[in-house]
């Protein structure tokens, strides 16, 4: 496994384990699921502590090891294809967003409805989730094709 | 994705060259190994400039080393 391959498996898991939590954080629970989202937290926060530590001594063998090159046109033509994936999620979802808040502002206009996005706190709330997502898609293509290329 | 359509001769030509590892061939080359091994295994298509820089290695001609196959890709 390439440095580079680490570095997307680290990348994917913290954003997964910085999702749940966030998701965990963020949406009301029933009280009979506190317990239970507890100990998710825990466990997150485990992926997230190994995630960067990993990241770190992966930073710290970069000073200490000069054999072989690290990043090549492979890695880049990878991330390239991560990003462009991510990109294309994050317009998509963008627009979707937008247009929902278009929507919510006409119907909120016409009808006196609201519709779930249209809170702002909500909306923020759907950014920040966007974020993350973008980040799990780039770094999930990034893993299939360092898989399916061997 | 699948096998690309360029054929190599990689393989043989490190065993040539005194069994050379993919790793020594890598850092004569200026890429990481995974991608030496991507390339042999016909998985990856390099680029041109390491297409060369490969064949340098080897002393070898391109066409010795690499080949277009489009009707394997096919297949």
């Amino acid at each position: 496994m390439s440095k580079q391959e680490m570095y997307a498996w680290t990348s994917f898991l913290f954003s997964l384990a910085l999702l749940g939590y966030y998701g965990l954080t963020a949406l009301e629970l029933p009280p009979g699921a506190v317990g239970y989202a507890g100990a998710m937290k825990g466990v997150f926060l485990k992926v997230i502590g190994l995630a960067l530590l990993v990241e770190l001594v992966l930073e710290l063998s970069r000073y200490f090891t000069t054999r072989g090159t690290e990043e090549d046109e492979r890695d880049r033509m990878i991330a390239f294809r991560g990003y462009r994936n991510a990109y294309f999620f994050v317009m998509v979802t963008l627009i979707s967003l937008a247009g929902n808040v278009w929507l919510s502002d006409f119907l909120s206009r016409e009808a006196g409805e609201r519709v779930f996005l249209a809170l702002p706190f909500v909306t923020a709330h759907a950014l920040v989730v966007i974020i993350l997502l973008a980040q799990i898609v780039k770094t999930s293509t990034q893993l299939y094709h360092y898989r399916v290329e061997g | 994705m699948g096998r690309c359509p360029i054929r190599n001769n990689i393989r043989k030509l490190r065993f040539l060259a005194g069994e050379m590892t993919q790793q020594e061939l890598a850092d004569r080359t200026g890429v990481t190994r995974q991608t030496i091994h991507a390339i042999e295994a016909a998985k990856y298509s390099p680029s041109l400039e390491l297409a060369f820089r490969i064949a340098a290695v080897f002393g070898a001609p391109l066409e010795e080393v690499f080949q277009f196959a489009p009707e394997e890709e096919a297949g």
